[in-house]
């Protein structure tokens, strides 16, 4: 404690000789000088004072004609007071104060807490419209404002907080509770078909069967009744489940036109990379991209610190510049880019929903402009459909 | 009886010499008023009432402005001799 003390009030050593010297050593106690680590060795007196008592041991030495030298000067204030007229300290001093006001006001970092179904980029990209990105000036953010916003941006949102601490934004969030798939079992119904088609199977949980297995049902037959009698030869209404197999036919059309306007990507992509520095992005680059239509993905790298992230990093971004052009298909390839079509349609609402195709025949047709493939499925797949028996409220006695 | 008087009246000021000997290394003398000689071996100084010879060496003088010194070093004999 007293070493720092010393360091921030300075410390001089001097040393002194002449004839007078037992008046300089009394002189120095009768002015009040602290003077410390005294010591004469052949009439030269040494010793070390506080330095705002320089000027007057200086004026004592010149009074008594001693030979006064300062041997050292020690403390933090000299060092500083050596340097005070560097530029470049005064530049550095002012761009760190800079530097700490900018961090220090400004978003840098933000941090999403308590959700598990939105993603952090959703709520992230949702803040940006709000009106809260890295690098806004925290000041000006209203708050409340960009809390009730990003409330009604994103349904699935309960409840929105924000807070700042420092230059880091925290948003706490709430999601709402998704509502359960809700099964009416006890609501009555019949099981009626969806399609016109041949029943191929039939399988009876709840309720009468109606029409069996070989029968041919149109759209809206019932399949499965929900009205049935109980014991007592009573009629009664219940839910009636069960799965009903059946075969159908169902016609698609597939147009290709021979003219085309497609995106053509260049086969050479530009990679350019930012140094992101607490939410700034400075170009780690000299040229800029030019390009008209480009698609655009970057990732970001952040420095690591003692195992923690720091908002400092590398942001590495894809450019892919592509120009749109018109491209012409001849017959065979526009057959082809039908057929992957088709091919596509059965696999995404076919095969996904477990119906079979158990035949299809395709017509082509074909014209200046385009040809079309119109495809006649057969299918099999489920064919039952819930339909709500209604009855009339019996008369309250 | 005049001494007497003036010895009670110093106690009640505080201003007789007080001479504190730490170990061998340190002498606090009190109420010091003047260095009369000084030097590694050597320091004399003279109080109200006496001088004080202390002997050593490598001694140094430590003054924090407090009417007293410290004499640091190692101290061999320490002797005292009334005024006038």
């Amino acid at each position: 404690m007293n070493a720092m003390l010393n360091d921030i009030r300075g410390i001089i050593c001097f040393k002194a000789s002449g004839v007078k010297i037992y008046r300089f050593i009394n002189g120095v106690r009768e002015e009040g000088i602290v003077c410390t680590n005294q010591h004469c060795t052949d009439q030269v007196f040494y010793g070390q004072i506080y330095s705002k008592d320089r000027k007057k041991l200086e004026s004592l030495a010149r009074n008594l004609n001693i030979e006064l030298e300062i041997t050292e000067k020690k403390g933090m204030r000299f060092k500083v007071l050596r340097y005070r007229w560097r530029a470049g300290i005064l530049i550095g001093l002012t761009v760190l104060s800079g530097f700490v006001f900018y961090i220090s006001n400004t978003v840098v970092s933000i941090e999403v807490c308590g959700n598990s179904a939105v993603t952090d980029e959703r709520i992230i990209d949702a803040l940006g419209e709000t009106g809260i990105y890295k690098g806004r000036f925290i000041a000006d953010i209203n708050f409340l404002e960009c809390e009730r916003r990003l409330r009604l941006s994103i349904p699935e949102l309960a409840w929105t907080g924000i807070r700042h601490t420092g230059s880091r934004i925290v948003v706490d969030v709430t999601e709402v509770t998704p509502k359960p798939e809700m099964v009416l079992d006890d609501v009555p119904c019949n099981i009626v078909a969806s399609k016109n088609a041949q029943i191929t199977s039939v399988i009876v949980h709840r309720g009468q069967l109606i029409k069996q297995k070989g029968e041919a049902v149109k759209k809206g037959d019932v399949i499965i009744s929900g009205v049935v009698e109980d014991d007592k030869g009573k009629s009664i209404t219940r839910h009636a489940m069960g799965e009903i197999t059946g075969i159908y036919k169902e016609d698609m059309t597939f147009t290709q036109y021979y003219t085309e306007r497609k995106a053509v990507y260049d086969e050479k992509s530009t990679n350019k990379k930012y140094i992101e520095f607490f939410g700034a992005r400075i170009p780690a680059f000299l040229k800029k991209a030019e390009f008209d239509t480009y698609d655009y993905n970057e990732c970001t790298n952040y420095f690591m610190l003692f195992g923690r992230k720091i908002p400092i990093g590398i942001v590495h971004a894809n450019y892919a510049p592509f120009s749109y052009e018109e491209t012409e298909f001849s017959q065979e390839e526009a057959e082809k880019l039908l057929s992957q079509q088709a091919a596509l349609y059965e696999k995404n609402f076919y095969d996904s929903f477990g119906i079979t195709v158990l035949d299809r025949s395709i017509e082509l047709k074909t014209d200046s402009e385009k040809a079309e493939y119109i495809v006649s499925y057969t299918l099999e797949g489920n064919i039952a459909e819930d339909r709500e028996i209604f009855i009339k409220e019996a008369p309250y006695n | 009886m005049s001494e007497g008087i003036l010895y009670k009246g110093r106690r009640f000021i505080n201003m007789d010499t007080q001479i504190q000997i730490t170990g061998s290394r340190e002498v606090l003398v009190e109420n010091c008023r003047k260095i009369l000689e000084y030097n590694d071996v050597f320091v004399k100084v003279k109080t109200w009432d006496m001088t004080v010879q202390v002997w050593g060496s490598g001694l140094s003088v430590n003054d924090f402005n407090s009417g007293g010194i410290y004499i640091c070093g190692k101290i061999q004999s320490v002797e005292l001799m009334r005024n006038g």
